[in-house]
Parts: structure tokens; C-alpha cells; sequence
């Protein structure tokens, strides 16, 4: 078997074999579902019973929809003092009041007591409505009952964002470059945390009289992807089942009809592939240049970090997507990939961003590929040492 | 031919120049000893003749040629620097380093077996590197180094942070791989091991070679004019001797250029005194090494 394969071999199962990987396997979609329940929940906390009354001398309101909110009762009330008696006795939490001739002056009165949400006015509002569409032919009173759909249409950015309920799919890309963020950081972390702890353990040298440099670092790569690949599998056979269960099982509505922007997607892949090698290599020089494992989690974490600002600067780049700090972070490799995932929600990015993001990326992966190497072989036998950067190009050169 | 030759290395790095100007020659089967003070050079030139580093100038040539990937598999290195893989059990951390060296792990488990049983750690095979305690993982190391029967053994300060006992045990081995016809390097600054299993030394100093060649001629040269004497009762007083210096239980005596030791060995006879070592004073590596380094 080739030594590169032996290195490979035993670098998966050191990773594979231990219960962190077991850990990492479930500790995102358990993020995700912690994030999904925390979310209903809140949305059910905030639910509350709305006690709701209403005066109609006119008898506008005599048919009730058969489809109506459980969390807002409506009473009918003889007289506005009968309903204002209730509302002083805390029997109801406010009560609008149609005047006789309604159908004619369009106008009510809403007396509350305190606050009054949302939910309750929808009500009211569907009550009206499916009264007054009563005489209507069916489709008609469905289609008026059912209200507008309004989708915003940004021409200039080739994008429509319906109004209320943006499908998922808008933020497939997102949830792409999300993953990728954890793929890159879980390789290159170990990656930079298995060279240190080569050196910590004093191996590397009894190693390298072995095989190559070259060699054992490309056993290493190819070790931690293959890992990295069982992880990404993993996940996403754990989201993809979650999304079935939650779309055809349980039924919710924002899991179903996922539509997938291709473009999109594979003009994000294509400059997903050269960040990876970017961040790869970065992480190698960084671990070639760290004295221990600790060290070496504390500069993964940072990077880690700088992976995500364009998550934290969300809003800044939905209001100006193609903006100069938007196109910078584009082509910016460590942040390119979440960057152009960020903006492609609110706009169709150019294709030519995404070539020349693609093109940086590659340009800066090739050149700290080249400078991992020189680090890594200048500094892999510097036993609790850092390297001194000025020295690189006189030491790393003859190394 | 030499089994490794190493001709005019050099190797700086930044400002530090390490190696200077280093040129030996191993023999098959020898055991070579590589000297030096601290700091001469003698772990950066392993490592060029190991090929983990380029050398800037010079040449080596080991097993008929330039290093390969191949003849890798046909050494065995045990840097000054070393350790195991301490998440890994014994075995498998063994097994591993010696796939790494071009034995199929069959191989390497059958090959391995005897040596746990010689060094008492086959009850220890499945524990890991890190349960073990300091002696046992030295004994391990030297293991990793010799189980894939190299042709050539270089050791870099091999009895460094060895106990008194795993010292033996590594000495015995080296002497055991020599009886077999292993080539041995020994990087050390440790002179009476030297003394005590090389037969040949270079010594190396800021990076050059000061002396080199077969150890009991380079201490003959280094050698005064003295002879060190042991007889029963009083030492007469002899012609041509100019100071006469206790050496452990005998004396030694120097002597000036017009005597030979011939000359001293004929006066002691001819006094008929009762002779219970007479040798010619040859200085130790010790002080042979002090010698040369603080001329330098």
C-alpha cells in the first residue's frame, strides 16, 4: 500500500474513531432542531386568548367563516354599553362597535382596554369580509377572503422576494455556504491540529525519515477529507431525512415546494472549491507556525470567526447587496463563499463576481499551498519554537 | 565502496551557519561514531544525510547513491528528539511507524512479537502510548527503530534520557545489530560510550570536521610522550624522565624527546624491579576532545 494511503488510513480512523466525531455528527442538525424549537416555541409563548366583542345593530355580521383563529373569541353584544359594561368588567379585551348604517359609512369604532394584537384585528377583519362578500359567487368571495399576494420585484437585482413567506429555497445558498463553513473548519482544524500535534508528540521527525514531507502531508489531507466527507454525508442525510419528515409527516408548509435556484448553486460551487483549498492551506501554514494542539484550536477558532462576519453583516449587505464592502467581502477568500451566499437572497450576483471570486480564491490557495509547504518544512522540526517570519525566505527557500 | 559517504556539507540557516565544511565515510558493518560538542552540527548533519533537509553545498551518497524514497525503508533513525503517538496503543502505534517503513502489517505483527516478549511489554501491547510509563515507551522507541531490520541504524544521542538499564539494553542491541552486520552511526557527546563501541569517529566542531579516522590511531597521535607504570615497591629513579604524576593506582611518568618508553621499560628491568603494568600513556577521548574543541 503507497505510504500516502497509510498515512491516509491512519489519520481517518484517528479521527473517525472517537467520540468527538460522533459528536460533531449530531451537534449540527441538533443546532438546527434546537434552533427550529426554540423558534415554535417562542412563537407559541407569544400566542395569546383574545376575548373579543362586537355591537352590530345593523346585522352586518350575521354568518361566521368556517375557518377561524382558536385564540380569538368574538361576542356578540345587544348594545355598545352592554359590550363597554364587559369590557370595564375585564370580561373582554376590547369590543368594536358598527354603527347601524354601515353599510353605507364604512366606519367603526375599536374601544380597548389595554393593547390589542394582531392577531384579534385578522379576525375581525375576516368576520367583515366573509359577511360582506356573502352575496359574491364563491371563487370570487375565496379569491377576495384570501387577500393580495405581493411579491417585490427588484428588476435592477433580477430577484423577487414574495412579501410574507419567503420560500426556503431563497436561502438554500446560505444554508450551503453555512455547511461549507463547518466542512472547511472541521478539516482545517484538524488538519492544523494533527501537524502540531506531531510536533508536541516528537513523531514528526521519526515520520519524515520515512516518507516525505510532501508525502505525509498529502496522507494527512486526503485522512481528514475523507473524514470531513463522512461528516458532510452525514448531515446531510440527517437534514435531508429531517426535511422529509417535517414536509410529508408533519406537514409544514416551509418545507414544502423547495424550489432550487441551479445558477445559483453551481456558481457557488464553483467558488467553494478553491476557498477550501484556500482555508486548507492557510490552516496548514498556521499549524506549521504553532507550538501545541491548544494553540492551534485558539487560531482555528479565529478563523472560524472570519468565516462568519458576512452572516453577522446580513443586513447591511440586504440593503445594499452589490454595494463596494459587498463586492469586497466577495473577493475576499475567507469570507467570499458566505458573502456571495448572503447576497445572492437579495440579488441575481454576476456571473463575473463569481469568476473572479473563484479566481482570487485559486490564486491565493496556489500561493498558500506553495507558502504551506515552505513553513511547514522550515518549521516542522522547531520543537516548541515559533517561526520567526523574517528568517522564511533565507530558511524556508533552502529547506 | 563506503555504505554512506558524506563529502564537504554545508547548511546554514538565516545568519547560523550549521554545518560548514563536514566529509566522512562509513563503512559496512562499522559502528561510526559522529562527535561533537553541543551546538557542532552533528543533528543537522544526520538530518541532511536523512534527506529532511537540502543540503546548500555538498553531496551524500548512502547505499551506493543519493537518498531515495525507497532506501528509506533500509534505515533506521532514532532522532535525539522522539517520541509516540500517545493516543495510540503500543502495538498499533509499533505496527504503524514500521508499515511506514515498508513492512506489510503481517509482517510487522510477527516481527514485533519477540521484541515485546525481550522487552517485557507484551502484557502492554493494547494500552496506550501515554499509560506507559517512561522507560517502557524507550523501550518502545528503540523498538520502532530496529523492527524493520534496517541496513543501516543512525541513532542521534541514542542514550539520551535513558535509564541505566535501558541504556544496556540499547547498548546490547547495537552490539547484536553490529554482530549481524548492521552499519551504525552514533551521533553522541557522551566520549567513553564512544570509546566503549565505535570503532571509528569523526568529531565536528562549529560545523567542521576536526579529527576523523580509526579511534585507536587518532588516540595514539593524540598521545604524549608518556608511559604509565605500576611496580611492586618504589620507583627508582630513571634517566630521562622529567615528571612523574600519580594516574589512578599506577604513575605516569613523562618523559623528555631524547627517551623512548624502550629506554624507561630497559631501566626498569635492569633495576630488576618487579613490573605490574607498563603501557604507553594514551589520552582518553575525553581528553582528546577537550584538546581539539578548545583549541578551535
Amino acid at each position: 500500500m503507497s505510504k500516502v494511503w497509510l498515512v491516509a488510513e491512519q489519520q481517518f480512523r484517528k479521527d473517525v474513531f472517537k467520540r468527538s466525531f460522533i459528536v460533531a455528527i449530531v451537534a449540527m442538525p441538533l443546532f438546527l432542531g434546537f434552533i427550529i424549537v426554540m423558534g415554535l416555541l417562542s412563537a407559541r409563548m407569544q400566542q395569546q386568548t383574545t376575548a373579543l366583542g362586537y355591537v352590530d345593530p345593523g346585522h352586518v355580521l350575521t354568518q361566521q367563516p368556517a375557518a377561524s383563529n382558536d385564540n380569538v373569541t368574538l361576542t356578540r353584544f345587544a348594545s355598545a354599553a352592554e359590550a363597554r359594561a364587559a369590557l370595564d368588567a375585564e370580561q373582554i379585551d376590547a369590543y368594536y362597535a358598527l354603527p347601524a348604517d354601515y353599510p353605507h359609512s364604512r366606519q367603526v369604532q375599536l374601544v380597548v382596554g389595554s393593547q390589542l394584537d394582531n392577531a384579534a384585528v385578522q379576525a375581525f377583519s375576516e368576520l367583515v369580509r366573509f359577511n360582506l362578500l356573502a352575496g359574491q359567487e364563491e371563487q370570487v368571495a375565496a379569491r377576495a377572503q384570501a387577500g393580495p399576494e405581493i411579491v417585490i420585484l427588484a428588476t435592477a437585482n433580477n430577484r423577487a422576494l414574495p412579501l410574507g413567506a419567503p420560500g426556503l429555497g431563497l436561502f438554500l445558498p446560505v444554508l450551503v455556504a453555512m455547511l461549507f463553513a463547518f466542512l472547511v473548519m472541521t478539516v482545517a482544524a484538524t488538519l492544523m491540529e494533527s501537524l502540531a500535534a506531531e510536533k508536541q508528540n516528537r513523531t514528526i521527525e521519526i515520520v519524515v525519515s520515512s516518507i516525505s514531507p510532501g508525502q505525509m502531508m498529502a496522507g494527512k489531507i486526503l485522512g481528514v477529507m475523507g473524514m470531513a466527507l463522512l461528516l458532510a454525508a452525514s448531515w446531510i442525510g440527517i437534514l435531508l431525512a429531517f426535511a422529509w419528515i417535517g414536509a410529508h409527516v408533519l406537514g409544514w408548509g416551509w418545507l414544502q415546494g423547495i424550489t432550487v435556484n441551479g445558477r445559483d448553486l453551481a456558481l457557488l460551487i464553483l467558488v467553494l472549491v478553491p476557498s477550501f483549498l484556500c482555508l486548507a492551506a492557510l490552516m496548514v501554514a498556521l499549524g506549521a507556525t504553532v507550538v501545541d494542539t491548544q494553540e492551534a484550536q485558539q487560531i482555528g477558532a479565529v478563523a472560524f470567526m472570519i468565516i462568519f462576519v458576512p452572516i453577522y453583516l446580513f443586513f447591511l449587505f440586504a440593503n445594499d447587496p452589490n454595494g463596494p464592502l459587498a463586492i469586497a467581502a466577495s473577493l475576499f477568500p475567507l469570507t467570499a463563499v458566505t458573502t456571495l451566499a448572503v447576497r445572492s437572497i437579495f440579488m441575481e450576483v454576476p456571473t463575473a463576481q463569481f469568476i473572479a471570486s473563484a479566481l482570487v480564491a485559486l490564486v491565493c490557495g496556489l500561493a498558500l499551498v506553495w507558502l504551506a509547504g515552505k513553513l511547514f518544512r522550515a518549521n516542522m522540526l522547531r520543537y516548541g519554537q515559533r517561526l520567526q517570519l523574517g528568517r522564511l525566505g533565507r530558511k524556508g527557500a533552502k529547506a | 565502496m563506503a555504505t554512506v559517504e558524506v563529502s564537504h556539507l554545508k547548511k546554514a540557516f538565516g545568519p547560523t551557519q550549521a554545518v560548514a565544511d563536514v566529509s566522512f565515510a562509513v563503512e559496512k558493518g562499522e559502528i561510526f561514531g559522529l562527535l561533537g560538542p553541543n551546538g557542532a552540527g552533528k543533528t543537522t548533519s544526520i538530518r541532511l544525510m536523512l534527506d529532511i533537509f537540502q543540503p546548500d553545498a555538498g553531496t551524500v551518497s548512502i547505499l551506493d547513491g543519493p537518498m531515495t524514497e525507497a532506501k528509506k525503508n533500509r534505515i533506521g533513525y532514532m532522532p535525539e528528539e522522539r517520541g509516540l503517538y500517545q493516543e495510540m496503543p503500543l502495538e498499533a502505534c509499533l505496527i504503524y511507524l514500521a508499515t511506514l517503513k515498508g513492512l506489510s502489517k503481517t509482517d510487522a505483527r510477527r516481527r514485533l512479537q519477540p521484541y515485546l516478549e525481550h522487552f517485557d511489554l507484551a502484557q502492554h501491547r493494547a494500552k496506550k502510548v501515554k499509560e506507559l510509563s517512561k522507560g517502557m515507551q524507550q523501550k518502545a522507541q528503540i523498538i520502532s527503530t530496529v523492527l524493520h531490520e534496517p541496513e543501516i541504524l543512525i541513532m542521534d544521542e541514542p542514550f539520551s534520557g535513558l535509564d541505566p538499564v535501558n541504556t544496556q539494553l540499547a547498548k546490547d542491541l547495537m552490539l547484536e545489530l553490529h554482530r549481524r552486520g548492521v552499519t551504525i552511526i552514533m551521533s553522541t557527546h557522551i566520549m567513553h560510550q564512544v570509546e566503549e563501541l565505535c570503532n571509528r569517529i569523526v568529531l565536528i566542531n562549529q560545523g567542521r570536521n576536526v579529527l576523523y579516522g580509526d579511534l585507536a590511531q587518532i588516540r595514539r597521535e593524540h598521545s604524549g610522550h608518556a608511559v604509565r607504570v605500576k611496580v611492586d615497591g618504589e620507583l627508582p629513579a630513571l634517566a630521562g624522565v622529567q615528571a612523574v604524576t600519580p594516574h589512578n593506582d599506577a604513575l605516569q611518568l613523562t618523559l623528555d624527546q631524547q627517551t623512548s618508553p624502550q629506554e624507561i621499560l630497559q631501566q626498569l628491568v635492569s633495576q630488576h624491579c618487579a613490573i605490574e603494568q607498563f603501557e604507553i600513556a594514551l589520552p582518553s577521548l575525553d581528553e582528546i576532545f577537550i584538546q581539539v574543541v578548545s583549541e578551535q
